[in-house]
């Protein structure tokens, strides 16, 4: 995540951090992978249509 | 037993925002309205008075804007007492409220919200984001659900099945315009019946959501807050 942080909002976005929800699972070959209730997208279409 | 995922969005605009943000915040149905009369107390010990009667909404955008802080840090932490009711005059007097009265009005609104958090976390309620960035490519408009609430529910999934597996999950947004909502009340409907993974989330979530106003309902004001800071001051070391 490139974009510059508002530094003023660091005591209240440490509040919320430690709201988030992790767990481990499994996901396709890869066992016991950390999956965190915030995650970062950096392409909204579907896998299929990324390559057009 | 139920938890409640309230939604709200930031940054859909993808204007002035550094990341698109649908963010969510879960609480237990037991613990709901305790939560909620919590926030009330605090909005009340905080301004003197319910700032959010009348046409004031608790957003983001009123709560953590940068003028805010600027205005806050003006002059020194001013007394509760006295911050209470400097504050309160403030919002009776509107515009011809004076330098203590807003300073006293911007260190309310910053101890506001982080009273909020901490109610949260004495609730155990989860926070969920999905974090978009401004370039990202947007599929044309179709029945499909798009990427980042399938995310969200997907995590919301995860949350259920630890914490309790016979919870279910009640998802409320803050209200869309008609048209939307009702494309949105589709594009779920389909992925909850015709992916796999829908349909195994759909044991737990119940897939038609609610939709509220979000000036009369705290949880969607608390996912307001979550996505507001998300997007302005959360980021991820990738």
């Amino acid at each position: 995540m490139t974009e510059p942080a508002r530094k003023e909002l660091k005591g209240i976005v440490d509040r919320i951090r430690f709201m988030r929800h992790r767990t481990i699972r499994d996901v396709g070959d890869i066992s016991g992978r950390e999956i965190w209730s915030f995650h970062l997208i950096s392409d909204l279409r579907a896998k299929e249509m990324q390559s057009e | 037993m139920a938890y409640f995922l309230f939604i709200d969005e930031s940054g859909q605009d993808r204007k002035a925002s550094p990341y698109e943000v649908l963010a969510g915040v879960t609480v237990a149905d037991r613990d709901l309205w305790n939560l909620i009369k919590d926030i009330q107390d605090s909005e009340q010990r905080n301004f003197g008075r319910r700032y959010s009667l009348g046409p004031s909404e608790l957003k983001g955008k009123k709560l953590l804007d940068r003028k805010v802080f600027r205005k806050a840090s003006q002059l020194p932490p001013i007394p509760e007492r006295e911050r209470t009711a400097l504050a309160r005059s403030c919002l009776d007097s509107g515009i011809a409220a004076g330098k203590h009265e807003i300073t006293a009005l911007a260190q309310a609104k910053l101890a506001y919200v982080n009273e909020v958090f901490e109610i949260c976390a004495r609730f155990k309620c989860k926070a969920f984001a999905s974090i978009v960035k401004k370039a990202a490519p947007v599929p044309p408009s179709s029945e499909n659900l798009r990427k980042d609430y399938a995310y969200l529910f997907e995590r919301f999934f995860y949350f259920l099945e630890e914490t309790d597996p016979s919870a279910s999950g009640i998802v409320v947004f803050d209200e869309l315009e008609r048209s939307r909502s009702h494309i949105l009340v589709g594009q779920m409907d389909s992925y909850f019946k015709r992916t796999i993974k829908g349909r195994q989330m759909s044991g737990q979530i119940i897939p038609e959501p609610f939709f509220v106003h979000s000036d009369l309902t705290t949880g969607i004001q608390i996912a307001d807050l979550v996505a507001y800071a998300v997007s302005w001051g959360f980021r991820l070391k990738v």
